[in-house]
């Protein structure tokens, strides 16, 4: 998301995850995947539980920035929840809703990390046509052009710093 | 050889007939393949994971432990035979995977080379018995053939996993067909149905397991002698008022 894969892929990925999250027979099919495998427990990162459930992007390069991303939630991104990480935030969320006695559709989306440097995971109704209450994901992006000129600052930063 | 009770030869498919679906299901397949590769995708199954709850249903037709013997039709690349490695790991177990398609049987064989336990051949069926037969998705695809030639290829299928199994057979079926799939092409059908036909017309037991969260239910069918669960007698029960 933002650097970590491109802006399309950040699209196709987050209509995959609502689409398989979604209310109905996809979240009875998660809730009976979880039931069966415990896919989101610590037995499994997200990058397992996402390749398990095939929420993967088709191209194979992106495939593998998307990969690298979700590992990166571990060490890269903090939560709304104290000293847990992005990742275990996320993964915590699916397990406690799909465990529960009424799991929630899930809704992934994103917001600026200038605004919020955190994981949030908050519950709503994210679409505005319907009247159903969701689990909402939202994960921190920085705009690729930001990001960018961000990553080539620290860049030099660091090759000064080692003059 | 068993036969089964009463079942009217005009309602089976043999022949040319038999062999222009079988081509038919095999050439879908194949294409199936060839686009995804030896992947849940190359099967018409969305991923691994949902591969598996099927899996986890089928399998309920066999002791959980003690040596069995498997026949799997339709085993496509063999995803069924390297979950029951994994699951029965040191196990004694015997494996039999049959796919019409040839170039299928060809990856199963590659991905389980040296694993003298498991075995694949190409075809419809094997002249061969096994404790257990079991088909996943196998009455799915409907190639837009019209319903009363799909179900008797269904039948057909059914008779064949009877006279292959010596104690029971499990195979699933969907239910609703999925928001991508094309008017047609998927067979959706009731449990009541094809559970009346295995004890009607085959003689066997059966169990109807649903409600693990995919459109679709898993029907196991035993031989008499070995069924007798408080489970099963409120199923039957279901079957029979849902028929009266």
């Amino acid at each position: 998301m933002g650097l970590a894969i491109s802006d399309i892929t950040t699209a196709d990925m987050i209509f995959q995850l609502n689409s398989r999250f979604a209310f109905g027979p996809p979240l009875n099919e998660m809730i009976g995947i979880q039931k069966e495998f415990k896919i989101f427990t610590e037995r499994y990162s997200l990058r397992q539980a996402f390749l398990l459930l095939h929420i993967v992007p088709a191209d194979f390069k992106q495939r593998k920035l998307w990969l690298e991303f979700l590992d990166r939630l571990h060490t890269n991104y903090i939560s709304d929840e104290e000293g847990v990480s992005g990742h275990d935030r996320i993964r915590g969320a699916y397990r406690d809703n799909l465990e529960s006695n009424k799991p929630l559709p899930i809704f992934t989306t994103t917001h600026l990390a200038d605004d919020d440097r955190r994981v949030l995971v908050t519950t709503g109704r994210p679409i505005i046509y319907e009247r159903l209450t969701y689990l909402i994901i939202s994960i921190p992006t920085i705009p690729r052009d930001e990001g960018q000129a961000a990553r080539t600052a620290a860049k030099a930063a660091k090759k000064r710093g080692k003059k | 050889m068993k036969q089964p009770r009463s079942i009217s030869p005009a309602h089976l498919l043999k022949g040319a007939e038999l062999e222009a679906i079988c081509a038919d299901v095999e050439a879908y397949y194949a294409g199936k393949l060839a686009r995804h590769g030896a992947i849940p995708l190359g099967v018409d199954w969305s991923c691994t994971a949902t591969q598996w709850l099927r899996f986890v249903q089928l399998l309920r037709i066999c002791p959980s432990d003690g040596p069995v013997s498997l026949i799997d039709l339709g085993c496509g690349y063999g995803a069924l035979a390297t979950f029951l490695a994994e699951q029965r790991r040191g196990a004694n177990f015997e494996y039999l995977g049959i796919d019409l398609s040839a170039e299928m049987v060809r990856r199963a064989r590659r991905r389980h080379r040296g694993d003298a336990r498991i075995r694949f051949v190409a075809g419809r069926s094997a002249s061969q018995s096994a404790d257990y037969v079991v088909a996943s998705g196998i009455m799915n695809v409907m190639l837009d053939l019209p319903l009363p030639t799909w179900e008797k290829f269904v039948r057909t299928m059914l008779v064949d996993m009877h006279r292959m199994s010596r104690s029971g057979f499990a195979v699933n079926f969907a239910t609703k067909p999925g928001s991508r799939s094309r008017p047609g092409q998927l067979y959706c059908t009731r449990a009541e149905k094809w559970a009346l036909f295995c004890e009607r017309e085959l003689g066997w037991s059966v169990e109807i397991l649903d409600g693990y969260g995919l459109q679709e239910f898993t029907l196991l069918a035993r031989t008499p002698k070995r069924h007798s669960s408080p489970e099963h007698a409120k199923q039957m029960l279901h079957v029979a008022a849902e028929n009266s």
